[in-house]
């Protein structure tokens, strides 16, 4: 188990690097972060000396070792724009995105879950039907569409919630909605069809021959091992939700990680794009480690094969 | 003897699109004390269902018992609530399944498995309580070194212990009926034996009846007193295992014995009734056999023959026999 986790940790951290060094390319062909960085009619002095203090002026290869080097030491550099270090502005914005992305996160897996178990104990009947073309909706819905739809709807007609901001929990529901529609749908058509696949295996029966009560047999047998692919599917759905929650974040003006990420690349603000990159990157990695871990939890025949 | 489940007339249908399908139909038989009734058949005639709907264990989407009674305990349970059947199922009316792989859950360790049939009629129990009990039961199915088998998982064990595991499992508390579907068909030759043999010996010890269905006969023949023939949803012949193995009066359980291959006679071909099994649809006026019977009648295709008792006792689904049984009378 131990050398599991240690082989899977490793190759995490092999596939942070990657995204990094694709990122780092990536900014830098975006264009020169100076020609926005000075006034009209600077002169072009004026800019190479900017670029020489930015060590823009330095072959790639050099730029790449040394950005590198620096993150090893801890250190992710300096935000062009706003001349602070680019970790402190992140951790600034971290709790108003957490503030988004988790009560977002925890609505779609909760009710994506309900919702696909439900459908498929109903299976076949008038509510599975609407419940799954619903998600079939909100699956293939962007998110900027919907946000912009319910602001339209909610903000502008009803004049229910205020359409941007994130001071109070009122002003939570829509960007939280918004966010957690498509992966909600997701997690409830994957959990659908992985329920039904297993209510139809021999041993439910097995289960409600002992006389174990139905509701007990579908969570404690039926849903358990279909949880198995339905893990993997959240897994990825929180990919979904880091990138939604930039376009979420910028729909509705909140003031989080992912508007600073849209801004910077806007401002071709390099550094502050390759962290926040490297943050995403990081955090559905570890995710995703963990996934693999419960895998042997969920499955005694997946542990077997951690040792 | 004393008759612990009488089944009258029942009938469950599937529904398929607009078609509704008699899978068992006016299908009746009582079963005594500490008795091993036999139900034969090929594939599709009707013998799981029937043995599924005495506990209802059917799909409800599908699948409806349109008709009949099954009178166990003073109770019908074609009519019991899902919770009176719970309290039955496992505890008085326990199933073993035709693939023990399939039909334990891969999850949860055997120990695991065995208790949750015992927690589920007592609530109270504890596991640790339970152990010595899950043990001892392990031993009595013949699984040796429990105490290590218990905390295994069932793709850890051979097919003939994962049986011995559904049928401990079944016998935990202490049925009154074992229903065992088709439970030697998934296993090899020699385990067979062995799963049949435990079965005569823990039917004498628990004082249980067992209705053993398959298609094997020689299954059938080696432990049941009584045999019910079934075809095409109908019960069409039943007698006890001399009657219906040494003078089979239906031409269908005919053919059946006629197609086991004997080491006594040398034949060329095995001999194979003709046909396949048809799916019938409701309402249906014709003997069910009489496209694959040798000996069909104008009337067999007009009329369905009702299930009647001859003065042997035996009970016999067709008009030819029914005829001759008179005779030999």
């Amino acid at each position: 188990m131990t050398q599991f986790i240690f082989k899977r940790v490793l190759k995490g951290i092999l596939c942070v690097w990657f995204i990094w060094t694709l990122i780092f390319f990536l900014v830098r062909l975006t264009g020169d972060p100076t020609d926005w960085m000075l006034p009209d009619g600077a002169t072009e002095e004026e800019l190479q000396n900017l670029r020489v203090s930015l060590h823009l002026d330095e072959p790639l290869a050099r730029q790449y070792s040394d950005s590198l080097g620096d993150l090893l030491r801890g250190d992710a550099g300096t935000s062009y724009y706003y001349k602070r270090d680019v970790a402190g502005l992140y951790a600034e914005r971290l709790g108003t995105t957490l503030r988004l992305a988790i009560p977002a996160f925890s609505l779609a897996i909760v009710l994506g879950i309900l919702i696909g178990t439900l459908a498929a104990i109903h299976h076949d009947t008038m509510g599975d039907r609407v419940a799954m073309t619903g998600a079939i909706i909100g699956y293939t819905m962007p998110s900027f569409c919907l946000g912009i739809l319910m602001i339209f709807v909610f903000s502008l007609k009803l004049r229910w919630f205020l359409s941007s901001g994130s001071e109070t929990l009122g002003q939570l529901v829509m960007p939280m909605i918004t966010l957690a529609v498509s992966p909600m749908a997701t997690i409830a058509r994957l959990t659908r069809s992985s329920l039904l696949d297993v209510m139809n295996r021999e041993y439910i029966d097995g289960a409600r021959m002992k006389g174990v009560p139905e509701w007990i047999v579908m969570i404690r047998h039926a849903l358990r091992t279909s949880l198995i692919p339905v893990v993997t599917g959240i897994g990825m759905q929180l990919g979904t939700i880091l990138g939604g929650a930039v376009v979420v974040e910028n729909v509705f003006t909140w003031p989080g990680m992912g508007m600073l990420l849209v801004t910077s690349a806007k401002q071709r603000d390099f550094p502050t794009v390759q962290y926040g990159i490297l943050l995403v990157a990081i955090s559905v990695t570890f995710v995703n480690i963990l996934i693999d871990i419960s895998y042997g939890w969920l499955d005694p025949r997946i542990r077997e094969s951690f040792k | 003897m004393e008759t612990l489940l009488e089944v009258k007339e029942l009938r469950t249908c599937y529904y398929t699109g607009s078609r509704v399908i008699p899978a068992a139909d006016d299908v009746s038989f009582t079963l005594g004390r500490g008795e091993v009734l036999g139900v034969v058949g090929e594939s599709g005639c009707g013998k799981s269902t029937v043995a599924r709907s005495l506990v209802g264990l059917i799909d409800r989407t599908y699948t409806r018992i349109e008709s009949g009674q099954v009178l166990f305990g003073g109770k019908d349970l074609v009519k019991a609530t899902p919770k009176e059947l719970c309290a039955i199922r496992g505890s008085r009316v326990s199933m073993i399944f035709q693939d023990p792989f399939v039909s334990l859950s891969p999850v949860y360790t055997v120990g695991d498995q065995i208790f949750e049939v015992m927690k589920a009629h007592d609530p109270g129990l504890r596991r640790k309580e339970a152990q010595e009990t899950i043990l001892e039961l392990m031993r009595k199915v013949g699984i040796p070194s429990p105490e290590l088998r218990v905390r295994d998982y069932p793709y850890q064990l051979s097919g003939g212990m994962q049986q011995r595991v559904m049928i401990a499992i079944a016998l935990a508390c202490k049925p009154d009926i074992l229903i065992a579907d088709e439970p030697t068909t998934a296993l090899d030759v020699t385990v067979q034996a062995q799963v049949l043999d435990l079965l005569r010996q823990l039917k004498d010890e628990y004082q249980m009846s067992i209705l053993l269905i398959s298609h094997n006969l020689g299954v059938i023949a080696s432990i049941c007193d009584r045999v019910m023939i079934m075809y095409g949803g109908v019960v069409v012949e039943e007698g006890t295992s001399i009657q219906v193995f040494r003078q089979p009066a239906h031409p269908y359980t005919r053919g059946l014995l006629a197609a086991i291959p004997s080491i006594t006679e040398e034949k060329e071909e095995l001999y194979s009734i003709p046909g396949t099994v048809p799916v019938f649809q409701f309402p249906v006026t014709r003997c069910r056999f009489a496209d694959r019977c040798e000996r069909a009648g104008e009337r067999c295709f007009r009329e369905e023959p009702p299930l009647t008792r001859r003065p042997d006792g035996r009970r016999l689904r067709c008009f030819l026999a029914a005829e001759e049984g008179r005779k030999d009378c």
